[in-house]
């Protein structure tokens, strides 16, 4: 099942699979290495609609509501 | 020989960096851009080096200015070797930039720095083997300590880097790139890599565009059909198919020269769960920006105390060689004054602020603040990251204009530059304190700071609806816990005092020779009928208008102006407690200082500098009149 990013509770591990957003948008996230078809962990997701935070290759990366919107997960 | 230190974001480069080159380095600007490198000189066995430390990096895009520059800066100033710093434990993913940095054609060497790091995670890498699967060099270092350091730079220095080794993509993109190399060599492309302007052409990335529109017509379309057809092939845009390989490349190479053990509790995932815990982490967050005001202030009030004193003695003696009213005198004077206000009112504050500022920053919590801080700064049409250069500016608002380079579109940018140059920095404190807190109490200098805040709330919030374009919302790294090191601490506060000393102490000096001049003269009083409809205004004494001109050189002037101008050491005497307040309200919102203008206008450009001028004198006759009507019916 899809969700986006933002709708993960934390503590799971999901696929990426679609962004939507432009190529700068996409080229953004790649280069934190947040690119399709790989799988990040939800660490944190800060209370008044703030940033979540996921896990990938060892590093974590906060990333604004807005931005989450619009990562499309795979619920595995 | 001239070697260059190219990492992701916090990899530990600095430190390797200051491990070998120590304090004689020197901060540059890339040409036609407001992005720092720190370059110096070592020598070791015999060899001069000329070492560059780039930004952190985390590709070699174009989409990225600091990125951009520093790809151009690798290929126009004819670097010798790269030396790949990166942070081991985070291996995957630095190994994207390493293949990047591989296809420029320059020799390289690789560092894993951090390695106790890797260890620490659970990681055991396999250095030959990651070294012949890359076919160059790899060494590992803990810049923290120092292991390692001089054996790198040995192997650097030593044959075996001497030529760039050429890493294979999956089987179709290389057809494709052969297809297109051999096409470029019909064309005699001698002066540039070919494989390196492949990649670029099939990337679409700027820098080759205009080569790439030299080329004939029909080789030209040739290769645009290549191109189109790997695209097909794959279904992605061209930036992302080589992006794409490359990752995949990082990936398998890094599966196969790591291998997990069983690691100990995770030091970090504990301290997290406190500082960016819902609730502590805004209770700790509040907690240690108040201490560090508390620290700053204390230490900084001991230290202005105890170098006032001497200056005192200083002006005495002055006084005794040139008589007062003496033109050698006010010109003495104005120099003392100038370099004075330095020694005696900046440096006491800035020195304890850089010192904390820059442990915060080396332990890592900057970011966290971001992160704490994002929903927030949201309700200003900026995000989270846009938090870290208002922080700066309490400190001074010149370091905090320069650091909203870290914001990624010229909107939020110049959004966040309004800010950092309206807080109040360490200069319009000592107003706040000598004046509002001396006189009308500690509470009363409290509310000026939180009625700035709130103030640029609501002025962010407001240009934030003017310009609706949706910011791009925080995408930031948040690094692991490191514990600073006194050298790149050191190292760190001494670059950014340098930076105060050349630039903005000049400035000081000149203007208070002028300002001196200036009463010497008795043009004073024109100044003061010139400015009479804002002190008319505010209800605030007439002889106050020259102290405000004074104010934009240097805003602690203000304060010590105002006692020369009104002839007493004892302002009460002659100003009510509303003046006073109005005075200090409207000192505190108007106009930057000249400093921070030079910098507004190298960072935003002029036009935009003139609009922030414009506003803050506009907010600052506003809350001064407010405050003059206001102050006597509830105070």
């Amino acid at each position: 099942m899809n969700a986006t990013l933002n709708e993960i509770p934390v503590g799971n591990t999901v696929k990426i699979i679609d962004f939507q957003g432009g190529i700068q948008f996409k080229l953004r996230l790649s280069k934190m290495g947040l690119s399709k078809g790989m799988m990040v962990k939800v660490k944190r997701n800060a209370i008044f609609s703030g940033p979540v935070v996921v896990e990938t290759m060892g590093r974590e990366i906060a990333l604004g509501r807005g931005v989450a919107e619009r990562i499309i997960v795979e619920k595995s | 020989m001239r070697i260059a230190l190219v990492g992701q974001p916090n990899c530990g480069k600095s430190t390797i960096f200051n491990h070998i080159v120590g304090y004689k380095a020197y901060t540059a600007n890339f040409p036609g851009a407001s992005v720092n490198y720190t370059y110096g000189e070592a020598k070791l066995n015999g060899v001069k080096l000329k070492i560059y430390d780039l930004p952190g990096l985390y590709s070699l895009s174009s989409s990225d200015k600091a990125e951009e520059v520093s790809k151009q800066f690798l290929f126009t100033e004819k670097i010798d070797l790269i030396i790949n710093v990166i942070d081991a434990s985070v291996l995957a993913r630095s190994l994207e930039l390493t293949l990047e940095l591989m296809e420029t054609g320059i020799p390289l060497i690789v560092d894993l720095n951090m390695i106790d790091e890797a260890d620490k995670k659970g990681m055991t890498i396999d250095l030959e083997k990651l070294s012949s699967m890359l076919s160059v060099p790899v060494v590992s270092t803990i810049g923290t300590k120092g292991v390692g350091v001089k054996e790198l730079f040995r192997k650097a220095m030593s044959k075996e880097v001497q030529t760039a080794a050429t890493i294979r993509f999956e089987a179709d993109i290389e057809q494709t790139l052969s297809s297109i190399i051999s096409l470029l060599n019909k064309e005699n492309f001698s002066s540039v890599n070919p494989r390196l302007m492949a990649i670029k052409i099939l990337e679409e990335d700027e820098i080759v565009s205009e080569m790439f529109s030299t080329l004939p017509d029909k080789i030209r379309e040739k290769i645009i059909a290549e191109k189109e057809k790997i695209k097909k092939i794959h279904d992605v845009s061209g930036p992302e198919l080589i992006n794409h390989a490359r990752h995949a490349k990082a990936l398998s190479i890094f599966e196969s020269v790591v291998t997990f053990h069983k690691i100990k509790s995770d030091f970090r995932d504990k301290i997290d769960n406190i500082l960016l815990h819902n609730v502590f982490g805004y209770i700790i967050l509040i907690s240690v920006l108040f201490g560090m005001f508390f620290i700053i202030f204390q230490v900084g009030s001991v230290l202005e105390e105890f170098l006032l004193a001497n200056y005192e003695n200083i002006k005495t003696l002055i006084e005794q060689t040139f008589p007062a009213g003496t033109f050698m005198y006010s010109l003495i004077d104005g120099i003392l004054q100038g370099i004075g206000g330095g020694v005696a009112i900046v440096l006491p504050y800035l020195v304890p602020f850089l010192l904390l500022l820059s442990l915060l920053e080396d332990i890592g919590y900057l970011p966290r603040i971001a992160y704490l801080m994002d929903a927030l700064m949201h309700k200003i049409g900026l995000h989270g990251t846009s938090i870290i250069p208002s922080i700066l500016g309490y400190g001074c608002n010149v370091p905090a204009v320069m650091a909203t380079r870290i914001l990624t579109t010229p909107r939020d940018r110049f959004l966040a530059a309004v800010i950092a140059a309206m807080v109040p920095c360490s200069a319009r404190m000592t107003v706040i304190f000598g004046l509002v807190a001396f006189y009308l109490g500690p509470f009363a200098a409290l509310f000026i700071y939180l009625l700035n805040i709130f103030v640029l709330g609501g002025l962010g919030h407001l240009l934030s609806k003017l310009m609706p374009e949706v910011s791009p919302g925080m995408i930031m790294e948040i690094p692991p816990y490191h514990l600073p090191n006194a050298k790149t601490v050191v190292t760190k506060i001494w670059l950014r005092l340098r930076e105060f000393i050349v630039i903005a102490w000049p400035i000081l000096i000149i203007g208070s020779i002028i300002l001196n001049i200036i009463t010497y003269t008795g043009f004073d009083v024109v100044i003061n009928n010139l400015l009479y409809p804002i002190t008319w205004l505010l209800d605030l004494p007439k002889e106050v208008g020259n102290t405000l001109i004074f104010g934009v050189l240097r805003k602690e002037l203000s304060m010590i102006m105002l006692l020369q101008a009104l002839g007493t050491t004892d302002v009460s005497t002659v100003m009510t407690y509303t003046q006073i307040l109005t005075f200090t309200m409207f000192v505190t919102f108007y106009i930057p200082c000249v400093a921070t203008m030079g910098v507004l206008i190298k960072e935003v450009g002029g036009k935009h500098t003139a609009l922030i001028v414009v506003i803050s004198l506009i907010l600052a006759i506003i809350i001064g009149w407010l405050t003059k009507i206001i102050y006597p019916i509830i105070g």
